[in-house]
């Protein structure tokens, strides 16, 4: 069959690169030819993006940790429909988000985690400079905040501020349109801004 | 551009999330105006600390914990086996393929004519082979259906005419009928590089 046709085949999915330009796809593809000690590498070069990454959607460190083990099992198991080629760390935040969905699907909204409801409580008379005392105010404020977010939006924040994806990439990922992923990011970076209002201004009005 | 749209306009433009004209009309408005600069300043320092915030809280024995218990995990699992696998597109092209075969092969069925029905065969006066038919109560044989007789794809294209469209031919035992199927691929659509970030 002609190149154009494979190119048709391929249109909906993400780019093909060279084995040789996504070192990650290449240690898939040896843990798929056997090698399972690849399988090691591999988590040693994702884990902390991967973690960081639920965290981010999550909001809660225990929470972050079951979606990261669970995301590797589904990894693991899921190698075989993996594309070589295909952007491995797209693939991989891909199954991340969804764990993530999935885990928020089974619990509910998600509660606000420990240790900002320890810091809205904490006494700011203690040993802190002002500096410190300021600094962890901010970041309850942010955390609040973005509980307060809607799934979808969190996620697509997440991803194209934070996590860097462009937001073609960002809207691959998340399996929605462009567009949508634009809408999403900007409400939330609105609703955020707001919040990081209320903090420097906490009488009201705009600051 | 007024004030109240380029606010609007704020949350998009800071990601590089407008196309050009509107980002320098945004940028122009942001030149000449105090107050949306200052939004947009404060805008860029909510995002400073929204990455500032959300900085992963785990260490490196958080990590050793994860690794271990995937590690763990790991070797009591199914060994990953290679699937194939088709993308939406893809399947849906197959399928297309697929009805279009199943149509030309049952097409030369649909339009059959309906053969009338013999006469009454007469009484075994003669000689020969109709007697003998007669006598053992066989009537003459029908003839069947038009059946398919040649199914064959135009030759092999070269390099200079692989983006033309593919050429498969169906000739049925019915010579009026001649079935061609041409299958054309689209190019893949450039991807659109002006709305990326800057």
């Amino acid at each position: 069959m002609s190149n154009g046709f494979e190119a048709v085949l391929m249109e909906e999915e993400l780019p093909l690169r060279p084995a040789a330009e996504d070192p990650l796809g290449a240690l898939a593809v040896r843990v798929l030819d056997g090698d399972t000690e690849a399988f090691g590498a591999l988590l040693t070069r994702t884990q902390p993006r991967l973690l960081g990454l639920a965290w981010r959607i999550l909001g809660d460190r225990d929470l972050a940790q079951d979606a990261a083990q669970e995301t590797y099992l589904r990894i693991f198991r899921s190698l075989g429909s993996y594309r070589p080629g295909e952007p491995f760390e797209a693939w991989m935040v891909r199954i991340t988000v969804n764990v993530c969905y999935d885990l928020v699907r089974k619990r509910g909204p998600l509660p606000l985690p420990p240790e900002v409801l320890e810091g809205l409580g904490a006494d700011p008379s203690t040993h802190e400079t002002e500096e410190a005392v300021l600094l962890r105010q901010r970041r309850d404020l942010l955390h609040r905040a973005l509980a307060g977010l809607p799934q979808a939006e969190r996620a697509a924040l997440v991803l194209r501020d934070l996590e860097g994806f462009s937001t073609e990439e960002t809207a691959r990922i998340l399996g929605v349109r462009p567009v949508t992923v634009r809408s999403q990011a900007a409400s939330a970076r609105v609703k955020l801004a707001a919040a990081c209002a209320r903090l420097m201004n906490p009488k009201g009005g705009r600051p | 551009m007024t004030n109240r749209h380029v606010l609007d306009r704020l949350p998009f433009w800071i990601a590089g999330d407008l196309d050009a004209p509107e980002t320098e009309a945004v940028q122009a408005h942001l030149n000449q105006c105090p107050d949306c600069r200052a939004a947009a300043d404060g805008m860029r320092e909510g995002r400073a600390w929204l990455r500032e915030a959300l900085e992963p809280p785990f260490d490196a024995t958080d990590h050793a914990r994860l690794r271990g218990a995937i590690l763990a995990q790991i070797c009591h699992a199914e060994p990953p086996r290679r699937t194939s696998r088709l993308t939406p597109r893809a399947a849906i092209l197959v399928t297309t393929a697929a009805a279009l075969v199943v149509l030309a092969l049952t097409h030369p069925l649909r339009h059959l004519q309906p053969v009338p029905p013999l006469p009454a065969p007469p009484p075994p006066t003669g000689t020969g082979i109709s007697a003998l038919q007669a006598a053992s109560g066989t009537a003459p044989s029908r003839p069947g259906p038009p059946r398919l007789v040649r199914a064959r794809a135009a030759p092999r294209q070269t390099p200079d005419e692989a983006t033309g469209p593919t050429r498969i031919e169906f000739q049925t035992s019915d010579p009026t009928i001649h079935i061609i199927w041409l299958a054309q691929a689209t190019p893949r659509p450039e991807p659109d590089l002006s709305q990326e970030e800057p």
